[in-house]
């Protein structure tokens, strides 16, 4: 793939129907340090939105939204929280090409962007500690911690990796836990404008599926009818060719037909 | 007359959907003319007002068939920005019709005109203009997060009026509101419809569209059931048939008739009613 | 419209600076306070810092949050840094359990200064600026409307998600739910409670789009204009070179003094 066309397919995913979910994932990070502080553990839960957004939008979306999280939090909260921006971006990255090549749809797959998510949080927000922060920022448990190891093994980069690595671990498997189950529940009508998985946009409206060609003919004699009375034989072809197939398109007379309507105009 | 809505067997199925949601609609709306959707939940109604105002295709994903040109622009071949000068949509949820971007309610209505490059002189201009249409003069200092629905509903629709359309479509634009708020709306979608802005309207409210409407469509899963005046449709016995609610003038009258008056038309307004009833105890 | 209160900013000059020389300023100062060999010059920032929260009246939320994370990270800096690092070679001060070395306890001076001046300067700006005004700014020079949307639409949305959620917890207590139990009862009264919030939240954003389309938000080609007016004025100028002349200043005297070609009046600070 080129640099362009890999330009044009991450300034593709920054739909207007992508960008208004931002604020919105934004505010569903935010919520997951509300919801820890209620159930009163030392934990962040702050990438539940990142990784929706990240199966409904995409990587990059999924990465800006990580990105303004941190400004967010930075703004009205504590500005500590700025550089770990690069890990939010990071994993909203990684979360979004493991969704993209399909790992969401499974559970072993899941728990792989679980494992990778915590790995890559892990690495970038230690070396953010110990670069930036010189090892301790002071606002959360984490920091407690790693003085307590830092006494025990007397190795500052050791005490806060061991630290990062085991709040991570248990964060992003609750986090990815929870964004699992919202996407699982969010309704189809709604998952369907989104390019899920990344299929792409164009793709799908290229092989657009038929419309209920047969059954306007048919109805249309019959104004007033109940929709359900229509012929049992066309809906069978459609959901077969739907189920079968699922964006492709069913019948080859189909495409042809809607080729045809697409040129006219 | 010139027709400035002209939909041509338009037919709309939302990607991954079972069916479609639009079959072969097919209408016209004249200039400066009253025209009202009915129907039941589910008959495809917003998705029409959506693909009015370009949403679709433009916005939702899916397949469509057929034409739709807002004065005399095909739809499928522009896109909602420049449509949205010519057509203004304002629907149920007044809090989804924010932009969020805007710290007081002046700055919410001037949202679209920043969009398209308009100057600040004109902006200032228009926005008072379009704050005194609505009577929102006074909350123009104020958060548009702070207000009541009614409000934010009167603030969406002046930052559609702001575009300065000559359609406007309302999608249940007053369901949320309770009455004293949708009267405020109504009062001004009336105003606005005497100054020559043609409104597209879908409500639920059967004497309101009674009383306005110069056509009155309805539509039944997807398919255009019935078109005519308000007295055309509302007094076929199919319409009720059709599990749309009628205004209860047309049922009082039905009452008269069955208990033996003779009455030659029936009413679907207050005034034919008033009339009617005049008549019978005459 | 530069000068008045607006939406609960106290007037002052440094509400009236333009936001973008405030940007430049918080750039110079922290910038400055990094390429400074030892902690001296940050701390002679922080008190500058300080007097112009004053006189900006934002002194007493501006002292909370400087001392509210200065205090802790110092302390835990301190400890880690002074007692643990391996470049501690002079010893100060015997704990008992350890020894706070010399060159770890000014590393972590450094670090705090650093950290201190950077917060204390963005908070400032950001306590002194009506983000409307930063976004007309941005689009002013070009900057595409998509980017204030998000700037502007995070700072609203996600106060009104948050509100929506404290109106859940608050329900919540009233029904005596929270007190009850440990983790997983207050997990499973909780949960069920958000999921709506957070769905329909999501499912919302599908008209949100709706109504930026329709206002002409997916437009192209077209230079935004915005409803705000801000104004750069002599003094914004003025400010701007200062910050620039500053840290142009303290990145050559930073260096020198690295270099050991000059030696800087104060002897205390020790490097980093």
């Amino acid at each position: 793939m080129s640099a362009r066309s890999l330009w044009r397919g991450i300034t593709a995913q920054f739909s207007t129907k992508s960008l208004v979910l931002i604020p919105i994932a934004v505010g569903i990070n935010l919520i997951g340090g509300t919801l820890s502080s209620t159930l009163k553990l030392p934990l962040f839960l702050d990438m539940i939105g990142t990784t929706v957004i990240a199966c409904l939008s995409g990587p990059w979306v999924a990465a800006l939204c990580g990105l303004l999280t941190n400004i967010f939090l930075a703004l009205v909260a504590n500005p500590v929280y700025l550089p770990y921006a690069l890990s939010s971006v990071l994993c909203g990255l990684v979360i979004g090409y493991m969704v993209k090549a399909g790992l969401f749809k499974r559970i072993w797959g899941v728990v792989l962007v679980w494992l990778a998510c915590a790995l890559v949080n892990t690495v970038t927000a230690s070396l953010i500690t110990v670069l930036v922060y010189g090892g301790a920022t002071g606002v959360n448990g984490t920091s407690v911690l790693t003085a307590a190891l830092v006494v025990a093994v007397k190795n500052i980069v050791i005490s806060v990796l061991s630290s990062s690595m085991l709040e991570n671990l248990i964060d992003k498997g609750i986090t990815v836990l929870i964004a699992y189950v919202i996407v699982r529940r969010i309704p189809k009508r709604f998952l369907s404008q989104y390019a899920l998985d990344g299929s792409d946009d164009q793709a799908d409206l290229d092989d657009l599926d038929d419309l209920d060609e047969d059954e306007d003919d048919n109805e249309r004699e019959a104004a007033g009818a109940s929709s359900q009375e229509r012929p049992a034989r066309p809906r069978k072809v459609d959901g077969a060719a739907e189920s079968d197939c699922g964006s492709s398109t069913g019948d080859p007379a189909d495409s042809d037909r809607e080729r045809t309507q697409r040129s006219e105009r | 007359m010139t027709e400035v809505i002209r939909v041509d067997d338009f037919s709309f199925r939302y990607r991954d959907a079972d069916r479609s949601t639009l079959k072969r609609v097919s209408f016209s709306v004249e200039q400066g003319s009253f025209f009202c959707i009915v129907g039941a939940n589910g008959s495809g109604k917003s998705t029409l007002c959506n693909a009015l105002v370009g949403l679709i295709p433009h916005y939702f994903v899916g397949k469509s068939k057929g034409s739709i040109r807002i004065e005399d622009i095909d739809v499928a071949a522009s896109n909602i920005a420049d449509l949205s000068r010519h057509v203004g949509l304002v629907f149920q949820n007044p809090f989804n019709q924010l932009s969020y971007t805007a710290g007081t309610v002046a700055e919410e209505l001037a949202f679209g005109l920043g969009n398209y490059g308009v100057p600040r002189e004109t902006m200032h201009a228009k926005v008072a203009r379009v704050a005194a249409l609505m009577h929102i003069e006074d909350l123009l200092g104020k958060n548009p997060l702070e207000l009541s629905g009614g409000q934010v509903q009167r603030v969406a629709l002046g930052s559609t009026l702001i575009m300065e359309p000559d359609i406007l479509v309302l999608d249940e634009c007053t369901a949320q509101l309770d009455p004293l708020g949708s009267e405020e709306i109504f009062d001004i979608v009336k105003r606005l419809n005497h100054e020559g802005i043609t409104v597209v309207m879908v409500d639920h409210d059967m004497e309101r569209v009674a009383r306005c409407a110069d056509q009155v469509m309805v539509l039944g899963a997807g398919r255009v059931r019935a078109m005519g005046t308000p007295e055309e449709v509302f007094t076929d016995p199919e319409t009720v048939k059709r599990g749309i609610d009628i205004p209860d003038y047309v049922k009082l009258g039905r009452g008269l008739q069955d208990a033996g008056f003779d009455l030659p038309d029936l009413p679907v307004r207050e005034d034919q009613a008033v009339r009617m009833i005049r008549k019978a105890l005459r | 419209m530069p000068g008045r209160a607006s939406n609960g900013i106290p007037d002052s000059p440094l509400a009236r600076m333009h936001p973008m020389a405030k940007i430049a300023g918080v750039c110079s100062l922290g910038l400055a306070t990094l390429a400074w060999p030892d902690f001296t010059l940050g701390l002679g920032i922080i008190v500058i810092l300080f007097v112009a929260a004053a006189l900006a009246r934002v002194l007493r939320p501006f002292s909370g949050v400087m001392l509210g994370f200065g205090i802790p990270v110092t302390l835990m800096l301190l400890f880690i840094q002074g007692c643990y690092s391996p470049r501690n070679t002079k010893a100060i001060l015997d704990l008992g359990f350890a020894e706070l070395g010399l060159e770890g306890s000014l590393y972590a001076a450094k670090i705090v200064v650093t950290l201190l001046v950077f917060l204390g300067s963005f908070y400032l700006t950001n306590k002194t600026t009506y983000m409307g005004r930063l976004v007309a700014a941005l689009t002013q020079i070009g900057v595409p409307s998509k980017i204030g949307y998000l700037i502007l639409a995070s700072l609203n949305v996600v106060p009104q998600m948050q509100r929506r959620i404290a109106v859940i917890e608050q329900s919540q207590h009233a029904r005596g739910l929270e007190t009850g139990g440990g983790l997983i009862p207050r997990a499973r009264a909780f949960l069920p409670l958000l999921g709506p919030v957070v769905l329909s939240s999501l499912t919302d954003s599908q008209e949100r789009g709706m109504t930026l389309e329709t206002r002409g938000f997916g437009i192209r080609g077209v230079r935004q204009t915005s409803y705000l007016e801000v104004v750069w004025r002599r003094s914004d100028t003025v400010m701007t070179i200062l910050f620039i002349v500053f840290l142009v200043l303290a990145l050559v005297l930073g260096c020198l003094a690295r270099a050991g070609l000059i030696t800087l009046a104060i002897q205390w600070g020790g490097r980093a």
